[in-house]
């Protein structure tokens, strides 16, 4: 087994480890990060191709997709809300729904981890969220508060060149964005209109999709699809943003198709070394400090597996999870949501806990135009039913047409969990 | 490998009991053993035709699916097993309803034995399973096409910014 040394080593490359590895390098560190996956490039994503409908999701490998081993249909519903069934106008009555959907762990293998399939969305935290349990009487307080994390979420969001626009009511008052918001798209001006006749906002969401060219990178071509991997190279996933940058430097070695197999003890029960398999072989490699950016799900994993961290009892516990509704309606004409990011703003009215209100963590509202699976027009001629003439006219009244609002809330955090 | 499969669709076609099926859906004489006709062109036209037909605006066939569903089928030894089943059931359905074959038939009468055919109340297994692969293909090369995209207004990425917005001007 071969034998290395670095000042840190950080295993994983998401949006955790890739900035913890921007981080070191910065303060001068020698830094190895490993990463279980390859590199990609942005044209082997699907969209860089005409027929993208028909290629493959390259960043869903059979190991990404490996799904929750827990044999959980998803807990019974509320019969109170039965009324809220599913009816699609596109195809047939979906009926109604009497169970949440199972867990669905949702990540990709590879440098960049699930930044190279996310949205982009690029939030700071409420300064509200910090003392949720003392105001609100839900989750826990934060042992710090927003204005410690303040700096750091401005030093994040320039290399990521998020994109935004400041005057949201709900957050911290803050200066203007790296890169100015994305406009909205007629489907999402459509709903800010309908929104704003409610009298609720519907604000631009801080993207890390940016307007204008960062680190020479193209700048968002607003093709959409970003969770099948940004053909363009805009995204910030951290691949692009701050790794690429961390290279630069000189003082980041990377190792891709490095699994870490285990962490390995020293007598005083402190890690003390990483053993990682690559190319069939074992190797060993030792740094004066280690940074485990695994997810939420490996990194306990991991510590569990390595029998390390867990003198409070507590690894693996508190897992929370985002809960989701969405609703997926039909428009009378062609609102072509397709175009620009998938999610371009959020109302954010309804963030605070509310023990009386009908998520007691808060929620915040969206639309997006491709949430649905209706995306571009072969995945609208796949749900239209039939075929024929009828088919043709169908796909003609009604591509364009699909958008799908959602709620996100909060899972409150609980030592049962999982 | 794609002689082979392309072999295999063809005994398929010509095995059945005393080439009856190539015969009766086609008007052809079966293949003889060994022969190596290209998948039938001319009935998938007629499928891709059933589909999306051409209208005011160009259809399946216009757009060009047609080869590249050929080129699809001969690398799939289940998707040319799915075909082949799937033309004996409807040239028999189109028999059962007195046409001279599913040639015969209209455009429109086309589409509709189709859908009745796979996606009827009695449809069978084997028959749904063709209706679903054929379906999903043409209707998948054709809306992955320029021709297809034009019908319906589609302009395919990079979208450009609205100029009154574009951030930077």
């Amino acid at each position: 087994m071969s034998r290395e040394e670095y000042d840190a080593v950080v295993v994983g490359s998401g949006a955790g480890g890739g900035f913890a590895a921007l981080g070191l390098v910065e303060a001068g560190l020698r830094v190895l990060l490993l990463e279980r996956g390859r590199r990609f490039v942005p044209e082997e994503f699907p969209m860089a191709h005409a027929d993208w409908e028909r290629r493959p999701h390259v960043l869903r490998s059979p190991e990404a997709q490996a799904r929750s081993v827990v044999p959980d249909l998803g807990a019974e519903l509320d019969p109170r809300w039965r009324h809220l069934h599913s009816r699609s106008l596109l195809s047939e009555p979906a009926g109604y729904l009497t169970r949440r959907g199972p867990f669905d762990y949702q990540r990709v293998v590879g440098l960049g981890g699930s930044t190279l399939h996310y949205d982009g969305e690029a939030h700071r935290f409420a300064d509200f969220g910090f003392r949720s349990a003392s105001s609100y009487g839900f989750g826990a307080d934060w042992p710090i508060g927003y204005r410690e994390l303040e700096p750091w979420y401005e030093r994040a969001e320039r290399v990521l060149g998020v994109a935004g626009a400041p005057g949201n009511p709900f957050k911290p008052a803050r200066g203007p964005y790296p890169t100015p918001a994305h406009p909205f798209n007629a489907v999402t001006q459509r709903a800010a209109e309908g929104a704003f006749r409610l009298g609720w906002s519907m604000l631009p969401n801080p993207l890390a999709l940016p307007t204008l060219s960062v680190d020479g990178r193209s700048r968002c071509r607003r093709s959409g699809g970003c969770h099948l991997g940004c053909a363009f190279g805009a995204k910030s996933s951290t691949d692009r943003s701050a790794l690429a940058r961390a290279e630069r430097s000189g003082r980041l070695a990377i190792l891709t198709g490095a699994r870490v197999v285990r962490l390995l003890k020293a007598r005083d029960g402190r890690l003390d070394g990483v053993v990682y398999r690559r190319a069939g072989g074992d190797h060993r490699v030792r740094g004066r400090l280690y940074v485990l950016g695994l997810g939420a799900v490996e990194t306990p994993r991991l510590l569990m597996v390595s029998e390390l961290a867990n003198a409070s009892g507590l690894l693996g516990r508190y897992f929370m999870e985002l809960v989701i509704a969405s609703l997926t309606v039909r428009f009378e004409r062609p609102l072509a949501p397709y175009v620009g990011p998938p999610i371009q703003a959020r109302c954010w009215d309804f963030s605070r806990p509310a023990a009386d209100g009908p998520a007691r963590s808060g929620f915040v509202l969206g639309v997006s135009g491709t949430a649905s699976g209706h995306h571009g027009p072969a995945s609208y001629a796949s749900s239209i039913p039939g075929i024929g003439r009828e088919h043709k006219q169908a796909m003609r009244e009604r591509f364009g047409t699909v958008a799908t609002l959602f709620g996100i809330a909060e899972h409150e955090p609980r030592a049962a969990s999982p | 490998m794609r002689r082979g499969r392309r072999g295999f669709l063809l005994r398929l076609l010509g095995a059945l009991p005393g080439g009856v099926l190539w015969r009766a859906v086609a008007g052809e004489p079966a293949p003889e053993a060994g022969a190596e006709p290209a998948p039938d062109e001319r009935w998938l036209e007629l499928v891709a035709d059933a589909i999306v037909p051409g209208d005011d605006t160009p259809g399946a066939v216009a757009a060009g699916v047609v080869p590249r569903l050929i080129e699809s089928i001969r690398g799939d030894e289940h998707k040319a097993r799915l075909y082949a089943g799937g033309r004996a059931l409807l040239e028999a359905a189109a028999h059962e309803r007195n046409a001279d074959g599913f040639a015969a038939l209209s455009t429109d009468e086309r589409s509709a034995l189709l859908r009745a055919v796979g996606d009827g109340a009695k449809a069978t297994p084997q028959a749904r399973a063709f209706y679903l692969q054929a379906r999903g293909d043409v209707l998948g090369l054709f809306y992955t096409s320029p021709v297809g995209w034009r019908g319906i207004g589609y302009q395919p990425p990079p979208y450009a910014y609205p100029s009154a917005d574009l951030p930077g001007s």
